[in-house]
């Protein structure tokens, strides 16, 4: 049977902090850095930044390209640690075996989907590029093929 | 004896008047009870103790937040995909559908 107390990395290991690497400025990635280092759950301030981050790049608009895919990665982080959170929170002990935190459950599959809708919406975007390009070699009647 | 308290705005709240709260206040230190406590001894016990209060934590603020920015995030991708559908290369996208196998004039291109 699977452990889903288990948190599993998803990034690799050279992710892991050390004094010579200190956390990066980007809100995003430092979000990813406390999700997958093991005995952390963050920093309220550092969610407050992804958000303020986001509500920026709605106002401004334009190519979110990178945002989209340090988000991808940030969701995919909160996922699994959601998901371990959810059934490790009370589960350890007797009385609560079994349980399942189901907000958490909730909050955890929602990042899910969030995360495969980013990755549909990023491949669209790069489509999108590599379409506008074609369409302009063709304005231009090169012989693209 | 009610235990409502009226506060200066005239709304009455549920709870314990101040009068009440320092008078048991007294009375615990007095008694002091947690020299005679019973509570747990393990660290298993306490730890299922601290527990004892605790519902679903679905409205913890870490968790309003994380819910917040997933909305937030939920509506730049809305926003982006409203952008891309109005650009010229959404009449290109129709002929190069995105979850279906790429036109054989596309392999000609790699």
């Amino acid at each position: 049977m699977t452990d889903l107390t288990h948190i599993p990395h998803t990034t690799s290991n050279s992710l892991t902090l050390t004094p010579e690497h200190p956390p990066p400025a980007d809100p995003s990635v430092q979000l990813m850095h406390a999700l997958t280092a093991p005995f952390s759950d963050g920093d309220d301030s550092t969610i407050d930044a992804v958000t303020a981050q986001l509500a920026g790049a709605l106002k401004t608009g334009g190519d979110q390209s990178d945002l989209l895919k340090k988000q991808a990665l940030v969701l995919d982080a909160l996922f699994h640690r959601l998901l371990g959170k959810s059934t490790a929170t009370l589960s350890s002990t007797d009385t609560h075996k079994g349980y399942v935190n189901q907000d958490m459950l909730t909050l955890a599959l929602r990042s899910q989907r969030e995360c495969r809708h980013t990755v549909n919406t990023l491949s669209a975007v790069e489509r999108r590029k590599f379409l506008t390009l074609l369409t302009n070699e063709l304005k231009d009647n090169k012989n693209v093929f | 004896m009610s235990f409502k308290s009226k506060v200066k705005s005239g709304v009455t709240s549920r709870g314990w008047p101040p009068e009440r709260r320092l008078k048991q206040a007294e009375r615990l230190k007095k008694l002091k009870p947690w020299l005679r406590s019973t509570g747990p001894k393990t660290r298993t016990g306490k730890a299922r103790a601290a527990q004892n209060a605790f519902k679903h934590g679905g409205r913890a603020v870490v968790m309003r937040k994380l819910a917040h920015m997933l909305a937030l995030h939920r509506r730049l991708l809305r926003k982006i995909e409203a952008d891309m559908q109005k650009s010229e290369a959404s009449c290109l996208l129709s002929e190069f559908p995105l979850h279906s196998a790429p036109n054989p004039l596309f392999y000609r291109l790699l």
